[in-house]
């Protein structure tokens, strides 16, 4: 048989975790495969100078090569072209962390109403550039292959294109950018353009008319409706999201409006959480209202033929409606996203599970949720310790690795449940902030589902 | 499974770990019955008692059979998701819109 060679194609990076030995990660649009023992083997293998046709391996090997250049994530090439060393396998010694909300400063042009880490006070020290070349460095030696940027604001950062080639040179790639949008520029998104990035923006916008008294800073409206435009033009993708409270509702038609004239990809809507800054606001809206907004946007939003994707409060994820040929029922449902099913084994919230929150502070969170809980204080510092050790950390892990069976156990209603496969009862950070106790159902959640929001949220999506 | 079949395996499995093992092995070259005289001595060098007719036999059996965990091939042409929509409370839903 002639010689074979192949080797991996450039995004892709062999790692692996205690927990998951094996795995092939696209280190630039967070796609991730895990291997078993013979696709490792052949996905080893590609490195452009093993004969994949020679006694070391086996016809099935030969059929997972085929499936890794069908893939995309190998292809086959002469003896002798190089791979990148940083794309060979490399293992861990802490769990899967699939990526970071990695929060670069606690500083903030703005002076929101409702910040949930209060940056406008500086509460949360910052860090120098010093500082986030050893986290970079931590998440590199733990295995993290992508991070969201956010703040404060991350874009306030001089410094910002050099935090870009920092985690560039690592292969960690910046999968989104949390930010209020103000400071967008055409220079700053030729830095991400440049270094290969195309992160998913997500930019806070309050509604047509509000959004100056919700930012507490004059003319930022204007500015943040400009970033958008920039972002759009320069081909990212945008996800606007919307807090809402009594002053801001009523702008929410028109602001419907400006969100389809931007071809924003996604809105996102919902009342501050009650956290930070916000705590003891009076504007808030009841669960009632909220329900009540987000009903009449869902409404107008089906009729429009589901412009872009909505996210609305804890009532669902509506996707962006396909038209013409070629559209697939599946993804759009209509307009449902298929929803994750869950059973006693799932874990709680994958989002925990892999995808930490980091602080200004250098302090490790399951989640941004936790922020200004009681448990925030007693979480580990990354200024002071080694990311691939903290991820073992009892305490952390007791809340990363719970499952839905430990909330089954604790909440016999949720047991005999016709909901728990959807709602799994509900979020931890909700249990705890309602009732105290991080292991009890999220009775906001509850009231969703049992009295049947949920249900007609997912009919009225549909709807025309 | 035969014993000389199951000592295969186990053969594989260690080149899985030890990529200097599966390097040496894959830089024999030459006819089949040296090939395979030279693998059943590298195989005895790194402790397993593969003698040339299981290699010959094994790689035959998968030739014809050929089996592959559905789970592998599954897991290797699908990607996962790793976020849920509905019940996230936290309003940051961090990666929620990219799957
Ligand atoms: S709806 Fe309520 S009882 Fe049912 S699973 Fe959710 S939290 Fe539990």
């Amino acid at each position: 048989m002639p010689a074979r060679y192949a080797r991996l194609t450039d995004q892709w990076l062999l790692r692996g975790w205690s927990d998951l030995p094996f795995a092939a990660v696209n280190w630039r649009n967070g796609d991730f495969r895990e291997l078993g023992r013979n696709s490792f083997y052949v996905a080893q293998a590609c490195d452009g100078r093993t004969d994949l046709h020679s006694a070391a391996f086996l016809p099935r090997h030969h059929r997972l090569l085929d499936v890794l250049i069908a893939g995309g994530i190998a292809e086959a090439c002469a003896n002798g072209d190089p791979v990148d060393p940083a794309q060979k396998y490399r293992r861990a010694e802490n769990p899967l962390i699939r990526g970071i909300c990695f929060s670069i400063t606690s500083r903030c042009n703005l002076n929101c109403r409702h910040c949930f880490m209060e940056a406008p006070s500086n509460r949360h020290r910052d860090l120098t550039f010093a500082d986030l070349v050893g986290l970079v460095d931590q998440f590199d030696r733990a295995n993290v292959p992508e991070v969201a940027l956010t703040g404060g604001e991350p874009l306030i950062r001089r410094d910002l294109p050099d935090v870009i080639h920092l985690l560039t040179g690592r292969r960690i790639g910046i999968a989104e950018v949390f930010s209020n949008g103000v400071l967008v520029t055409e220079r700053i998104l030729e830095e991400f353009l440049a270094s290969g990035h195309r992160p998913y923006f997500k930019v806070s916008f309050d509604g047509c008319g509000a959004h100056d008294f919700m930012r507490g800073s004059r003319g930022c409206e204007a500015k943040v409706v400009r970033g958008i435009r920039t972002l759009r033009e320069a081909g990212l993708p945008v996800t606007v999201i919307t807090s809402v409270d009594r002053v801001s509702r009523d702008s929410m038609p028109e602001t419907y409006e400006l969100m389809k004239s931007l071809d924003v990809d996604g809105w996102w809507i919902a009342p501050p959480v009650e956290m930070g800054n916000w705590q003891g606001s009076t504007t808030g809206l009841s669960t009632a209202e909220t329900i009540s907004l987000c009903a009449s946007v869902l409404r107008r939003w089906a009729a429009d033929g589901g412009p872009f994707d909505l996210k609305l409060w804890r009532l669902g994820l509506y996707r962006k409606h396909e038209s013409g040929e070629g559209r697939d029922a599946d993804r759009v449902g209509d307009g449902v996203l298929p929803a994750p099913l869950f059973t006693a084994e799932s874990w709680n919230c994958a989002g925990t599970h892999s995808r930490p929150y980091l602080l200004p502070d250098g302090t490790l969170l399951p989640c941004s949720g936790y922020t200004s809980t009681t448990l925030a204080g007693q979480m580990p510092n990354l200024l002071h310790r080694e990311l691939s050790e903290v991820w073992n950390d009892p305490q952390l892990r007791d809340i990363c690795d719970l499952r839905k069976r430990d909330l089954l156990a604790r909440n016999d209603e949720c047991a005999s449940c016709e909901h728990f496969a959807l709602c799994g009862s509900g979020c931890r950070v909700f249990a705890l902030t309602e009732t105290g106790d991080a292991l009890a159902r999220d009775p906001v959640a509850c009231d969703l589902f049992r009295n049947g929001h949920i249900r007609r949220f997912r009919e009225m999506s549909t709807a025309r | 499974m035969t014993d000389g079949r199951r000592q295969v395996e186990a053969f594989f499995a260690k080149m899985v770990e030890d990529t200097a093992l599966r390097d040496k092995v894959a830089s024999i070259k030459g006819d089949e019955n040296e090939v395979y005289t030279r693998m059943a001595a590298v195989a005895g060098e790194a402790g397993f008692d593969v003698t040339v007719d299981d290699l010959r036999a094994s790689r035959s059996a998968f030739e014809e059979g050929a089996e592959l965990d559905d789970d592998e091939l599954d897991k290797v042409s699908a990607g996962c998701a790793s976020v849920c929509t509905e019940v996230c409370g936290m309003f940051l839903g961090h990666y929620i819109g990219r799957q």
